[in-house]
């Protein structure tokens, strides 16, 4: 079957945490977010590695594709990382020419770096073990309880499943029509920008007009299956807590105080 | 004769568009349906046929006259989701009418805008992946489906909501022979359990079995009448950009090479048939 | 031999779960002037294997020459590889881009680098292959155009590159069937008055039967059987096992024969089998 793409990567195993409650994993995610903000030093980072490997563990998803997430976002760490250490004034422990390295440099861009691969892992794990359709479900129920936004949940989760649903069609139609152009001789790789910018015409105008020719089809579609708003509509699926989606949240109370705890634990790298 | 299920009187439709403003893609349209008949519709390219199909569903409204659907005025908003519920569409692109990133929700997405109740919906949505033959996809992503298994799929989603009437707009289109040959089987069972199909398409073999058809050119009808009457005439379907299923081609053919073969034959069987019986 | 493919696999996705085997050990030579059919069920390869042919697919083993040159060599550049073939995948018109019907056919000769003069002879050439009216329709914009002169536009602007070699994937779904007729006798033109080697993937069994000289069929991967039609068609059955079918004409033959009538099977399209029929069953 075609490829999957890597957005909504879903990797279905018959683990505890894919049978979790998908509010259950979307909220554990976002308090493992706020308390790696929250870790101070490289023992909060440890004590977050350790439960996100216990986490992968439990979920039976290889390793392999749990790091997978991070393949993209390599360069924007780099990135990060050099405009830390280059640019945070303090106390000086290295000058290269006109380039002065700084202790608070040093600590911030490894705090920056742990953050960074930490929060991607974390979120690349919630995604492999949580389908689509739980997550879009997921989301609207919790963005339901926000004051304001809970009148448009249900147009925000439609708006991200039909957009997740359509990804993977716009790539295929767009390596389609790459390779339309490409075999009437275009040339996508020419080294000079301006050509380069140039030769996107050929693919952007066609996919344009065929997303629109894709919106104007499904709304037509929708509409004749009698969609009009959220408003009176029911759900197949409706979203119920289990015991062990309550085991869950205490054990994910605990590791974030564990995680809490480190910021009391002195530390000095240099 | 049986109740009128869909009727149109004088309908015209107008597009307006910058760069082609006044389109008349419909003129003076009148056409009652029936219920329980199975309607082909054929015609040459741009000759109105999908404009009529997205009347027969609200989806737009007539530019002057008036469509009837179930007794409703289709210009009327307070009978417009009644209306989709009567007369439902299957479109021709099997990518572009899956709303849902799994089969079983898609199914439901109909019953769930009728707002019915969870274990409703449920049961709705398994006997309709059943009856498609679906039933074992139903927690399979679009993509891991083929061309023929989506269209299958946008059936379910549409039987889900009991319409009395299906339109498909060149649903076959897109699909290999095997595929093509499913979904017309699925269209005749669907009509034998009382549904009244009305079926949009190119291929002249495919509608052979259909207990009506209807010529459109230029906007407006230009043929009415059953398989045999309509494929009669090779010369006239011709000079409206159409043509004769195979079977009819080599039929007449054997008439004009002097072979005593009755008129009027449509299938394999009838022509064997009555080839047997000459000798 | 204009095209000679040897061995040629190719596996999506190889060593991830989603591994998935398109084309196994597939070889076969094709003619400079052969009008070519394929056919087989959804997913069977099709679309895989004509992608090889102008490299817009690496193989996963095997290999591919075209016109003496081997396509998969790292030193030759793609604009000698569309200068050999042209492809037209299904639906073209989705391809469409520029302002003007000129300046979207001429894309392909002006990235040829071909000059001014020869740019204009071939769009007008190639528009006029197509059935169009060259003055009346260089100047609108291709969205403004019917779904079937869009279709035309868009295969001008393939053939407009002058390759010996066309492959066209579906070149009618969605055409009435007059249109449909027009297509391929276009097609078949090419083939006869210009000498194009044609390579026509379709669904239809009676297209390939009255248009193409060779058939390739095609189940789950593999090539089944290459020859011409009368070959091809000959075991039915074995059509039936891989959901292909033989042409309307071609199994009414065969129920008579069924029957018991001396009858000859082998002829595929309406004329011929009318003939044997008459031959039969006359007087
Ligand atoms: N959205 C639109 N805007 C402007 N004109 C349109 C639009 N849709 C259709 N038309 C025009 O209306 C006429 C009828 O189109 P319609 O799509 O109903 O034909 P059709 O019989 O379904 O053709 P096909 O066999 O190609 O599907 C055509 O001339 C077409 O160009
Ligand atoms: N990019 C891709 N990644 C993974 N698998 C693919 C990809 N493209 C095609 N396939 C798979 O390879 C097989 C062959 O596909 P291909 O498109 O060549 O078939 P086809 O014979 O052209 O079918 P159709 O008649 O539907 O056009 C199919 O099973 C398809 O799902
Ligand atoms: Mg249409
Ligand atoms: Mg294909």
């Amino acid at each position: 079957m075609k490829n999957d793409v890597v957005v909504g990567q879903y990797y279905p195993t018959n683990s505890v945490i894919h049978r979790l409650d998908p509010r259950t994993k979307i909220m554990s995610t976002l308090l493992y977010i706020v308390f790696l903000f929250v870790a101070k030093n490289i023992w909060g980072y440890i004590a977050a590695l350790f439960f996100l490997s216990l986490a992968v563990i439990v979920s039976k998803v290889p390793v392999g594709y749990v790091l997978r997430g991070l393949k993209g976002v390599v360069f924007i760490v780099c990135m990060t990382l050099v405009f830390n250490l280059i640019w945070t004034p303090g106390e000086a422990l290295l000058t290269l020419g006109p380039i002065i390295i700084t202790r608070q440099g040093v600590m911030a861009s490894i705090n920056m770096a742990f953050r960074l691969l930490l929060l991607i892992t974390g979120t690349s794990m919630m995604s492999l073990c949580t389908a689509t359709i739980a997550l879009t479900d997921g989301i609207e129920a919790l963005i339901k309880k926000v004051p304001f936004l809970g009148k448009v949940s249900h147009e925000i989760s439609m708006m991200m499943s039909i957009a997740l649903r359509f990804i993977p069609s716009l790539t295929e139609e767009l390596d389609r029509i790459m390779k339309a152009q490409k075999s009437r001789g275009a040339d996508f790789e020419s080294k000079n920008l301006v050509k380069r910018i140039k030769s996107y015409v050929p693919l952007l105008v066609p996919l344009f007009v065929s997303a629109f020719q894709r919106a104007n089809d499904l709304a037509m579609a929708m509409e004749a299956r009698c969609y009009k708003g959220g408003e009176g509509r029911t759900r197949l699926r409706i979203l119920k807590y289990q015991k062990i989606d309550f085991a869950a949240y205490i054990i994910v109370a605990l590791a974030m105080g564990c995680i809490f705890a480190t910021r009391y634990i002195p530390f000095k790298l240099i | 004769m049986n109740k009128k299920i869909i009727e149109l009187r004088d309908v015209s439709f107008v597009y307006d568009s910058e760069n082609a403003p006044g389109v008349k893609a419909l003129d003076e349209v009148s056409l009652d349906i029936y219920e329980g008949e199975f309607v082909g519709i054929v015609g040459k390219n741009g000759s109105g046929k999908s404009t009529l199909a997205k009347l027969l569903n609200a989806l737009i409204l007539p530019s002057s006259g008036k469509v009837f659907v179930g007794g409703m005025d289709s210009a009327d908003p307070q009978y417009t989701t009644d209306i989709r519920k009567v007369c439902s569409m299957v479109f021709q692109n099997p990518d572009n009418q899956m709303v849902a990133t799994i089969v079983e929700e898609d199914t439901a997405f109909g019953p769930e805008n009728l707002g019915l109740a969870p274990d409703k919906i449920r049961r709705r949505v398994d006997e309709s992946l059943k009856a498609v033959g679906m039933y074992d996809f139903k927690d399979k992503k679009p993509h891991q489906l083929s061309g023929g298994q989506k269209q299958r799929v946008a059936i379910a989603g549409v039987i889900a909501m009991h319409p009395q009437c299906i339109v498909f707009d060149e649903s076959t289109a897109m699909l290999d022979p095997a595929g093509r040959a499913d979904l017309i089987n699925i269209m005749h069972t669907l009509n034998s359990e009382g549904v009244t199909v009305i079926f949009i398409t190119h291929y002249m073999e495919e509608i052979v079995g259909a207990s009506r058809i209807i010529v459109m050119g230029d906007g407006k009808i230009i043929g009415d009448g059953t398989p045999r009457e309509i494929f009669s005439n090779p010369k006239w379907l011709e000079e409206n950009r159409l043509s004769v299923p195979e079977i009819v081609a080599l039929s007449t053919a054997l008439r004009e090479g002097g072979l005593d073969i009755p008129p009027g034959i449509l299938s394999e069987d009838e022509l064997v048939e009555a080839l047997c019986r000459l000798k | 031999m204009s095209i000679e493919v040897k061995n040629l696999s190719h596996i999506y996705s190889k060593g991830t779960v989603f591994e998935h085997i398109a084309l196994e050990d597939v070889s076969f030579e094709v003619g400079p002037h052969d009008f070519i059919g394929i056919i087989g069920h959804t997913g069977s390869g099709k679309s895989t294997l004509i992608q090889h042919i102008n490299r817009l697919l690496v193989p996963t083993s095997g290999t591919i020459v075209v016109n003496n040159i081997n396509i998969n060599e790292p030193n030759v550049p793609m604009k000698e590889i569309v200068k050999r073939v042209g492809i037209v995948f299904q639906y073209p018109e989705y391809q469409l881009f520029e302002e003007t019907v000129y300046k979207d056919v001429s894309f392909g000769p002006k990235n040829l680098g071909y000059d001014e003069e020869k740019v204009d002879f071939l769009v007008k050439q190639s528009i006029e292959i197509m059935g169009l009216d060259y003055e009346e329709i260089k100047d609108k914009s291709p969205f403004e155009l019917s779904g079937g002169q869009k279709r035309r536009v868009a295969i001008a602007g393939v053939i407009a590159m002058k390759p010996p070699i066309l492959i066209l994937d579906e070149p009618t779904s969605g055409l009435d069937p007059m249109g449909r007729r027009e297509m391929l006798d276009m097609i078949k033109n090419m083939n006869k008055q210009l000498g194009m080697c044609i390579i026509l993937v379709t669904h239809s069994m009676d297209d390939v039967a009255e248009y193409a000289d060779k058939i390739m069929v095609f189940s789950s991967g593999r090539l089944m059987k290459y020859g011409p039609p009368a070959e091809v068609f000959a075991d039915s059955k074995f059509l039936a096992d891989i959901s292909l079918d033989v042409p309307q004409s071609k199994a009414v033959l065969e129920r008579l024969k069924e029957e018991g009538y001396e009858i000859d099977t082998s002829a595929y399209t309406t004329k011929e089998a009318a003939k044997e029929i008459i031959r039969v069953f006359g007087k």
